[in-house]
């Protein structure tokens, strides 16, 4: 994976915890199984194919996300500026930062599986069988975007011009670069970008489940204390993948 | 003149009122009769509950003035203080003049347990009985001018009694206690039982009590003369510091009537020293190193560490919190079975709404005892922070957001939920938050970094709260608004402290400095 790539993995994962799905329009599902390789998710089956049911939660409630890198990305929306009327409103994106990102999502839902409980038994059960790898991964949530913008800087120095199809400043209309009724296309580009530009349906944000890697240290003593331990799960042998993982894949 | 002043610490505004009123009066043109001003002299609030310090002050100082202002309480009736009523009773028995100034709700809730002489103030306007108070304090101070009116205790300077049971083990304990007094410049004399068969008929008994400085009481398992000279004692208001010897004791500290339980040897030397230290300790006169009536009034109730028994936590190793969490503290154990018998047992659940509950349950527990917001005692340590254990929280009635963290830690594992501690901070801050992982939650096998808590919270994987919720503050203390101060009176329903903790654990200004989850550290310890 390339650098720029990591920083704004590590960049947006540093805030909101959750690993950025890369390609940004890369498709992911909820149950999918798969592994790290080279910075990203790399499907192989889903618990479905695997044979273990899985449902979705509900979703949560919409909400936006704003998590563009202020420091080295600048946007000109060219509020106050005279504009002739005839002339298409622009938006103007710039980047001195490899790395350097926005990511604005509208309409952003999470999902999870709904019974982690049941489905990590049947999964431990399926490793048990050596139907399951040890470093599978498996997505147990995910946001879902009614429409994103994001966009990836990987030089130096980059910019991109977004034309809009209404000619009133953007400023005046909307703050986000992910609204879809502004009908953003993109005008001009400058140095090497990544981008989604109001793509609706992305799934721009995932985690994910593996069996734990370390050995699991066992009390000296198991509690006495019969066979329906409410407080044993089998989830007690998974963890969260961390970030450490996935760049360095 | 030096008078007793008697407060609740936790009422600053009350206070502040009242000491500007003294204030005022003594700013008064002087008469002949009334030249002296009125000094307000306080105990400094320190861990230490000592009655003998408060029985010497009674004697010590010209007067007794006592402000009692409300608690909130779960009955109709008001409630108050019950320290401040123990120094009123004090006060009775030694007949010292006094002034009492009593919330008019306490007053008429509570009418035969104060004397008729009792002015009352309205809590949230005292300032509307101003004049009453003000010729309150002008007749008090008349009354004071008038020298014949009240002999001081006559006593032999440095001499002690130490008044034993007839048991092997309290007479050991005298010895060591003779063995600290001599070492503290007394001149102790021991009496044991078997001296006291004609106590109530002996005046060389009665004397001896009357003329020492200090009378040390080392009672039996059974009522004995002992337990009759000290009554006689504590009618004179002799000051006195009591122990009762009893083998199942299982918290130090002296109880509300100053009586300290012991088991061993290693216990009452402990407990002497701490009482011994708090006795020789003076009252402060608050205004003369305060800025003003209201600094006065916070710097009295900043809580002294007299005790050694508390432990100083350094920040920068997170993992020795874990020294900090007493889940066999009798506070602890008493909440948590409350909540065992509500819930059905700890074992009825293990799924999200369950430990929410069981958590929901432990805070309100806390919450019903009325503690208040307090930052931590002054230390000359740079590099820790004293940390109060459940026991000191409950004998302060005041703690830290550290305090609060490690107490709903010690909770909520004895409550067999998996507990989390964080504190978050900059350059200006450092916030000490309470949380817990639900049974069935998957975590990392890494600490987790504050984007990670944001997404565990976000799946509802963890839960945290604003620990200082469950006490009482006049104003903010986390990422709550004084609106919600207000409408909680003073404290935070469980509901909104989980907001402000979510507040906190989202402010984009705010670094994660550490995380304890304690299953974990248990595991690996």
């Amino acid at each position: 994976m390339s650098s720029p790539v990591k920083l704004y993995q590590q960049e947006l994962h540093k805030n909101i915890g959750y690993f950025a799905t890369w390609l940004p329009g890369a498709a992911l599902e909820l149950g999918d199984v798969g592994v790290f390789q080279a910075g990203q998710f790399h499907k192989v089956a889903s618990l479905a194919e695997l044979g273990i049911p899985a449902a979705a939660g509900v979703a949560g409630t919409p909400q936006t996300l704003d998590y563009s890198s202020t420091e080295s990305t600048k946007i000109d929306t060219g509020a106050g500026a005279a504009v002739p009327a005839a002339v298409k409103a622009e938006v103007s994106v710039k980047f001195d930062r490899q790395g350097s990102f926005v990511f604005q999502a509208l309409g952003v839902r999470s999902v999870q599986l709904a019974d982690k409980v049941a489905t990590s038994a049947r999964i431990v059960d399926a490793f048990a069988r050596g139907a399951w790898q040890k470093d599978w991964l498996v997505v147990d949530s995910l946001y879902v975007a009614d429409s994103a913008t994001i966009i990836v800087a990987e030089d130096e120095s980059a910019e991109i011009v977004l034309k809009a199809s209404s000619t009133l400043p953007l400023a005046a209309l909307s703050l986000s670069l992910a609204d879809p009724s502004l009908g953003l296309t993109v005008s001009a580009m400058r140095g090497k970008l990544v981008y989604v530009i109001a793509a609706s349906g992305l799934r721009p944000l995932y985690s994910c489940l593996r069996l734990r890697k370390l050995p699991f240290i066992d009390p000296k003593v198991v509690p006495v204390r019969g066979a329906a331990d409410p407080n044993a799960p089998e989830t007690d042998r998974f963890a969260h993948a961390s970030i450490d993982e996935l760049l360095e894949s | 003149m030096q008078l007793y002043f008697s407060h609740s610490y936790r009422d600053v505004a009350i206070n502040s009122y009242f000491i500007d009123q003294f204030r005022a009066i003594n700013r008064e043109r002087p008469s002949s009769s009334t030249a002296e001003a009125l000094e307000l002299c306080a105990d400094q609030k320190t861990d230490v509950w000592c009655v003998a310090k408060l029985e010497r002050y009674l004697f010590q100082l010209s007067g007794f003035v006592s402000v009692i202002p409300r608690r909130r309480a779960d009955g109709p009736r008001a409630a108050f203080s019950e320290y401040i009523a123990y120094e009123l009773t004090l006060a009775r028995r030694s007949r010292a003049p006094r002034l009492l100034f009593v919330d008019d709700q306490v007053l008429r809730d509570h009418r035969d347990l104060f004397p008729r002489d009792a002015v009352p103030f309205f809590y949230d306007a005292p300032q509307r009985d101003h004049d009453v108070h003000a010729r309150a304090i002008r007749t008090f101070k008349r009354v004071l001018g008038d020298d014949e009116l009240r002999r001081s205790r006559m006593f032999q300077l440095r001499q002690a009694t130490v008044i034993a049971a007839d048991q092997d083990v309290t007479t050991g304990a005298a010895a060591t206690i003779g063995d600290v007094l001599r070492s503290e410049g007394f001149e102790p004399t021991t009496l044991d039982e078997r001296q006291l068969g004609g106590a109530f008929d002996d005046i060389r008994v009665l004397e001896a009590l009357l003329d020492s400085e200090l009378c040390v009481f080392l009672l039996g398992e059974r009522l004995s003369n002992v337990d009759l000279l000290l009554a006689m004692a504590h009618a004179q208001c002799v000051p006195s510091i009591r122990f009762r010897y009893d083998p199942e004791v299982k918290a130090a500290g002296p109880d509300l009537a100053g009586v300290v339980r012991w088991k061993s040897a290693a216990d009452i030397l402990e407990q002497f020293q701490i009482q011994i230290k708090c006795f020789r300790r003076g009252f402060v006169l608050p205004l003369q190193v305060a800025a003003d009536s209201t600094d006065a009034a916070r710097r009295t109730a900043t809580t002294e560490t007299v005790s050694s028994r508390r432990k100083m936590w350094s920040p920068r190793v997170a993992q020795t919190l874990l020294d900090h969490l007493a889940l066999d503290d009798p506070f602890v154990t008493g909440r948590v079975n409350s909540v065992s018998r509500d819930v059905g047992g700890f074992a009825a659940g293990g799924d999200r709404a369950f430990s929410h509950d069981v958590c929901r349950r432990l805070y309100d527990e806390v919450s019903r005892r009325h503690f208040y917001y307090e930052l931590e005692p002054p230390s000359a340590v740079t590099d820790g922070q004293v940390v109060r254990t459940p026991n000191d929280i409950d004998t302060d009635r005041c703690a830290t957001c550290l305090d609060l963290a490690c107490l709903f830690a010690s909770l909520l594992e004895a409550a067999h939920q998996r507990a989390l501690i964080a504190i978050v901070g900059n350059q200006r801050l450092s916030h000490a938050l309470a949380g817990f992982i639900p049974h069935q939650e998957i975590w990392w096998e890494h600490e987790p970094s504050l984007g990670e808590l944001r997404a565990a919270l976000r799946r509802g994987e963890a839960t945290f709260f604003e620990a200082t919720g469950a006490v009482e503050s006049d104003a903010r203390v986390g990422d709550e608004t004084d609106e919600d101060r207000r409408r909680g009176e003073k404290m935070l329903d469980f509901t909104i402290a989980k907001e402000a903790a979510e507040r906190t654990l989202f402010r984009s200004d705010v670094s994660l400095t550490h995380i304890v989850d304690v299953a974990a550290l248990r595991r690996l310890a």
